[in-house]
């Protein structure tokens, strides 16, 4: 059950650096939104791995889309914030006891697994672009980048998750 | 001591938090600095192999655009052609005496492998580097005007700092006014463009063509940019502030090429003497 898990964690590792590398890197939507799905690693993440594991391995997931796509270490910031806040969003979407629970989202609805996905997406491009602008001066500019692509990545994820037939 | 391993052990969560944060804040903070982003980013041999094998895979969806565009510069270059053409004959009848010298500007050609425009600073890659030739600062055009600047080089790829890239920084000018200015990009939209520093002397008006001021080694002069689209001039100020449409279509480029400036060391050399003394 456990190297199933892994397995599959490895898999979707590689998938996902493909797809937003070879694919979502070149949709580019209105002319300036990219949809960023590097979140949904941490939305499949198994919760009996230890929280600092998960930190480790979502920073160089999101240094690897770093390299190919020369935004240095934005999304390496990104992600393992979110790796460092997942705890505390799952709480927040599933209520206290999701910790407990040995393989995930049992018992859940799909109106709270959307919502916590929705929420790890629009931290990834929220975090993103505040490193990227980096300049508070354009808070509008990164209000308005993120609004648009948290949307357009929870369209794309929307439709990754019912690709891969496992929980959603 | 045990004490301070105990605090340790039970912060090792945020502690590790805290030292990736610091790790790719460093990364980022220097990548923003112009000459740091030495490995990581995809001017090097792995991520520009995989970039240039999926540029390839989709270059063919593009060979009727690149076709005619490169007709329309065949016709431009061969109206050139016969202009210059004439204007030596011209020259002769007169006898001059001068010889025609070897030019101070040679053009090399590449092929875009990875484009950008979404971001706040936009790259290019392209495929030659190094042992091409290509070296950092270099001007980068097509046959619709410029496109950026050399920014990163390794053996066999370079990273290109397209004009839509919010540090860029080109010096302008009105084509028939000859005032200059210097243009740069607000970071929103990749086809207007603002022009500063234009004095409120200058006659300009919507669709003034903009080219390239003679003044910075990268570029030659006279290479077009795009065309005023408004103008205005803000309270008690003597400069205008211009706004530019780019004649350069920046989401689609296939072909470039590189300018290299012959005289461009002695030139900075000079220059950097006169700002010492």
């Amino acid at each position: 059950m456990i190297t199933n898990d892994l397995g599959n964690l490895a898999l979707r590792f590689i998938g996902l650096i493909f797809v937003q590398v070879l694919i979502l890197n070149n949709l580019i939507v209105f002319g300036q939104y990219i949809p960023f799905i590097a979140a949904l690693f941490l939305f499949w993440f198994p919760m009996y791995i230890p929280k600092n594991i998960m930190m480790v391995i979502a920073f160089f997931l999101g240094l690897i889309i770093d390299i190919f796509t020369d935004t240095v270490a934005f999304h390496a910031f990104s992600l393992s914030t979110i790796a460092y806040l997942r705890p505390s969003i799952l709480k927040f979407c599933f209520g206290n006891n999701i910790e407990f629970q040995s393989s995930h989202f049992q018992g859940t609805s799909r109106a709270q697994r959307l919502s916590f996905l929705f929420i790890l997406l629009s931290l990834e491009a929220f975090l993103f672009f505040i490193l990227e602008i980096f300049n508070f001066k354009h808070i509008l500019l990164i209000f308005n980048k993120t609004v648009l692509t948290t949307f357009l990545s929870f369209g794309v994820s929307l439709i990754i998750t019912s690709i891969i037939p496992r929980n959603i | 001591m045990q004490q301070i391993i105990s605090f340790l052990f039970k912060r090792q969560v945020e502690l590790l938090y805290l030292l990736l944060v610091i790790i790719s804040l460093v990364l980022s903070i220097n990548s923003h600095s112009y000459h740091q982003r030495q490995y990581l980013n995809s001017a090097n041999a792995l991520s520009g192999g995989l970039q240039r094998w999926s540029s390839e895979a989709f270059i063919y969806f593009d060979l009727k655009k690149v076709n005619s565009a490169l007709n329309e510069e065949n016709v431009a270059l061969r109206n050139e052609l016969e202009q210059l053409k004439s204007s030596i004959e011209l020259l002769n009848r007169v006898t001059l005496n001068t010889a025609f010298g070897e030019s101070q500007f040679k053009y090399y050609s590449a092929k875009i492998i990875k484009n950008s425009i979404s971001r706040y600073r936009n790259y290019l890659t392209i495929d030659i580097g190094d042992d091409n030739m290509v070296s950092t600062d270099m001007g980068v055009i097509n046959e619709k005007g410029i496109v950026g600047v050399v920014d990163e080089v390794s053996a066999q790829y370079a990273t290109i700092a397209s004009v839509a890239h919010a540090d860029v920084q080109i010096n302008a000018k009105l084509k028939n006014s000859d005032h200059f200015g210097f243009l740069s990009w607000n970071g929103i939209d990749y086809t207007l463009f603002n022009l500063f520093d234009v004095p409120k002397n200058a006659a300009v008006a919507i669709g003034d063509t903009i080219v390239t001021g003679g003044m910075s080694n990268i570029f030659p002069e006279d290479i077009l940019i795009g065309t005023v689209v408004d103008y205005s001039i803000p309270n008690n100020q003597s400069f205008y502030e211009i706004t530019v449409k780019l004649n350069n279509d920046l989401a689609n480029l296939n072909h470039v090429k590189l300018i290299a400036n012959k005289n461009k060391n002695e030139i900075s050399t000079l220059q950097s003497k006169t700002a010492l003394e």
